[in-house]
């Protein structure tokens, strides 16, 4: 796709390739995602999540839960169903088997069933390209270090003795900073069997740990307040990947760098290769919350939803509100949305074997 | 808040259905709320759930929620000696007490609390897991070894599932449902709600005496007060246990049923129905969700499942958990201790007031209640996973409880080694690949573990000695 910076360019490419997609020529084009068919007029559309209530997948769920209702079309109710288990494979399970596909259910994607997915899990039944992309929404993180370190710069760490990271697990979010050390080639020890994001911060402030990650929510609620007292340092962001797979600043974090640019500096090129890779895979799989329709849902129903978005993100106190709930960062529609995660579901064996390789190097961990 | 707390009062009175349970069917009305009122609703629901679980345990010998296990103890044979109305107006006042007590630390410590909760490193946590363990495992039963192997049988039941620091599942076969484990509200239930409904069955006998339901409802007020001081110390244990993330809060009326026989002169009743060991668990278990909040508002780290709920329905608000409820948020926070506060008030007078009608459903013979509260629990371990798993972890736990019952093997320890496994993998495993062998020699590490050798050799002394009078 051609490097296409406005909505409205990007509109009529989307619109576009969906034409295309349908098999009606251009000149009818307009017509196949410009309107509603009112598919969902006094319905309810569910929005299956597999993990329990309270989490951060979730709670972008009940935010497009909360607001999208009008723009579906009048009276229409949007709930969130939970059905959690097996960290989200056991509910995406379900949605392949068992879920009609008759447009009243659309899933939710997050992290937890994306590395399964990724890895090759054999408890996994379902495959994301066998589905519609509707829309997607990329959310970063930010890698901060102990004051305690003495350092100020990224290129710093490579000074440091003795730099602790603490972990969930191999496959947890936070997975997404250790692609970053593997991609920046940074000796570091990785602590692992903290319950989540949080006790990994804890530990950071008690010592336990010098390194640490925080997505964009928790670190500005959490972190900021330690680096204005001094007692943390932030070092570079992960960044995000934009609608053409460009990994980009972060927009909630626009004066840091990325992991890309601290590479840059390093090395005096941009990454490539297998190790960068690897981690766009890892970046898309653990940032990235999407919803995704059945591929044999009525096509009104679609159409519906991804106009719906479409309007949405046009709508000033729609995007007011979802800066305010989910932070500065854009809703990509349809293709998009599906261009944003094609790093990680086009993802090579030689980048799989890489991660495989260099986890089990590192951490003596089998993903 | 009012909407809340009828919810509340509804989720805690049906046995299986805890805070989780409540916090996700009011999450929904949530958005679009003024977040003052949301947040009230929210935690006006957790405020009163652990005052309203009492009424199945005493009455039935079922857990309300996980934070109402140890009140079955001395509360079901209370009910059985016909003294429910006792036992139920000695929990409620002292879960009432509890309730500000744990509102007012919350109050107090916010603006001190962020030292203390970064005290405890994860070798310290493991010590304090470790001795909740051995108090526990001791204290339930008469003799102290089969409470240290039922014990290891809950550690081992836990072992089911997903390692913490890993991506390896044990013991899972090819079955996904047991890729989490088993769900505690299904363990909490099968061991302790199935076998009394069976042997309810078997007696058909009515649940509890019928005439004296209604009366010493003076007495149990008058109980709460006589022990003040247990009601207050065990509301200090619930705060601080609560305040501990991953400590949990399912643990934080065990620990306080053990201090209560520990501390007690007279130890003989209790098991057979003291009212002391209604008014410890159950002042703490309403005590721990001021304690609960203190982690969650000030590092955004939920201590229970309940405040994780919460911390979503927070974050839909537009709030962010963290050092700004100090600052600019402060309003909420005020908000949450008020309603706190007043939610336990309102909860506790509700349920005296609900008290007669549901105290004569326990009267009705078991033949025609039993079936009934087997579907009532039935749906509760189903709403777990909605995976046919439940239902069949649910019948097999069921009759493993029911086993441990005839035999007279303690119920309590296997509960507490399934609830603090996780915490003792997960603290042991970061202890060691984090400092090695060094840890063992922090001097708190050493003065906690003296603590735990010392309560086992006095546990199993006290025991033996008991034994050989009987």
């Amino acid at each position: 796709m051609n490097n296409a910076r406005h909505h409205t360019s990007r509109f009529a490419r989307h619109t576009l390739s969906l034409a295309v997609a349908a098999g009606l020529t251009v000149g009818v084009a307009a017509n196949s995602h410009a309107e509603l068919s009112g598919f969902y007029e006094g319905e309810t559309l569910e929005i299956l999540t597999p993990w329990a209530p309270g989490g951060g997948a979730d709670t972008w769920g009940r935010y497009i839960a909360g607001t999208i209702g009008p723009f579906l079309g009048d009276d229409v109710s949007v709930q969130v169903v939970n059905r959690p288990g097996a960290g989200g494979v056991q509910g995406t399970n379900e949605f392949e088997l068992r879920t009609a596909s008759d447009g009243m259910t659309v899933m939710l994607q997050s992290a937890g069933q994306v590395f399964p997915f990724m890895y090759g899990s054999s408890a996994v039944r379902y495959d994301f390209r066998d589905y519609e992309p509707i829309v997607a929404m990329a959310q970063g993180g930010v890698i901060y270090a102990s004051a305690d370190l003495g350092i100020d710069e990224p290129l710093e760490l490579w000074d440091v003795d003795e730099l602790i990271y603490g972990e969930v697990s191999p496959q947890a979010i936070g997975s997404m900073a250790l692609a970053a050390f593997a991609l920046l080639d940074l000796p570091h020890d990785a602590i692992f069997g903290y319950e989540s994001r949080g006790p990994t911060r804890l530990a950071l402030e008690q010592g336990e740990t010098n390194l640490d990650f925080q997505t964009t929510s928790a670190y500005t609620s959490n972190v900021e307040p330690l680096v204005e007292e001094g007692t943390a340092v932030p070092l570079f962001s992960l960044g995000i990947i934009d609608t053409d797979g460009e990994l980009v600043r972060d927009p909630a974090f626009p004066d840091m760098p990325t992991v890309a640019e601290v590479y840059e500096e390093r090395h005096g090129e941009a990454p490539s290769g297998v190790a960068w890779d690897a981690y766009r895979a890892v970046l898309s799989a653990g940032s990235i919350k999407m919803l995704w329709a059945k591929a044999d849902a009525p096509e009104d129903s679609i159409n519906d939803l991804r106009y719906a978005f479409e309007q949405a993100r046009q709508d000033e106190d729609f995007i007011a509100d979802s800066e305010a709930a989910n932070g500065p960062y854009e809703w990509l529609v349809g293709d998009d949305a599906y261009t944003a995660m094609s790093a990680t579901l086009e993802i090579s064996d030689e980048a799989l074997d890489y991660l495989r390789d260099t986890f089990k190097e590192r951490y003596d961990a089998d993903l | 808040m009012l909407l809340g707390i009828s919810v509340g009062l509804v989720v805690g009175i049906l046995p299986g259905l805890g805070g989780v349970v409540g916090m996700s069917l009011l999450l929904p009305f949530v958005y679009g709320m003024d977040p003052h009122a949301a947040t009230a609703m929210l935690i006006g629901m957790a405020a009163v759930i652990a005052t309203a679980d009492t009424f199945p345990s005493i009455l039935i010998g079922v857990p309300g929620s996980a934070g109402s296990q140890a009140t079955i103890l001395d509360g079901y044979p209370m009910a059985q000696q016909g003294k429910a109305g006792r036992a139920l107006s000695a929990a409620f006042s002292a879960s009432l007490i509890g309730g500000l007590v744990g509102a007012l630390v919350l109050f107090a410590i916010l603006p001190i609390a962020r030292p203390l909760v970064l005290a405890f490193q994860s070798p310290h946590l493991f010590m304090l897991t470790v001795l909740g363990l051995c108090v526990v495992g001791l204290l339930a039963g008469k003799y102290p070894f089969r409470g240290i192997l039922a014990t290891l049988i809950g550690i081992m039941i836990a072992m089911l599932g997903s390692a913490p620091s890993t991506v390896t599942f044990r013991f899972v076969g090819d079955s996904v449902y047991l890729m989490d484990g088993i769900p505690l509200a299904i363990l909490a239930m099968g061991l302790f709600a199935v076998p009394e409904i069976i042997d309810l069955l078997a007696d058909n006998r009515a649940v509890s005496k019928v005439k004296e339901v209604s009366s010493g409802w003076k007495d149990g007020v008058r109980d709460t007060f006589r022990n003040r001081w247990l009601v207050l110390r065990s509301a200090a244990l619930g705060v601080a246990v609560g305040a501990i993330p991953g400590l949990g809060g399912s643990v934080v009326d065990w620990l306080s049923y053990g201090q209560a026989v520990q501390s007690a002169k007279d130890k003989s009743g209790f098991g057979k129905g003291d009212v002391r060991g209604v008014i410890a668990p159950e002042s703490s278990n309403n005590a721990k969700e001021g304690g609960s909040l203190i982690p969650t508002m000030l590092f955004g780290i939920p201590g229970s499942g309940t405040t994780a709920v919460l911390l979503g329905g927070l974050i839909l608000l537009g709030i962010q958990p963290g050092p700004s409820m100090l600052t600019s948020d402060l309003s909420i926070t005020l908000t949450i201790v008020w309603t706190l506060a007043l939610a336990n008030v309102v909860g506790a007078f509700a349920c005296f007031l609900l008290s007669r009608p549901i105290a004569r459903l326990s009267t009705i013979p078991a033949a025609k209640f039993a079936p009934f509260l087997l579907i009532v629990m039935m749906v509760g371990a189903y709403q777990n996973t909605n995976q046919w798993g439940d239902l069949i972890a649910f019948i097999v736990i069921g009759l493993f409880g029911w086993l441990l019952k005839t035999y007279d093997w303690p119920r309590a320890p296997v509960l507490i080694g399934f609830v603090l496994a996780p915490s003792i993998e997960r603290y042991l495993t970061i202890s060691a690949s984090r400092y090695g062998w060094s840890w063992l020699t922090d001097p708190i590490v050493i003065i906690i573990g003296v603590l735990a050798v010392g309560v086992v050799v006095a546990g199993v002394r006290a025991k033996r000695k008991g034994l050989g009078e009987n």
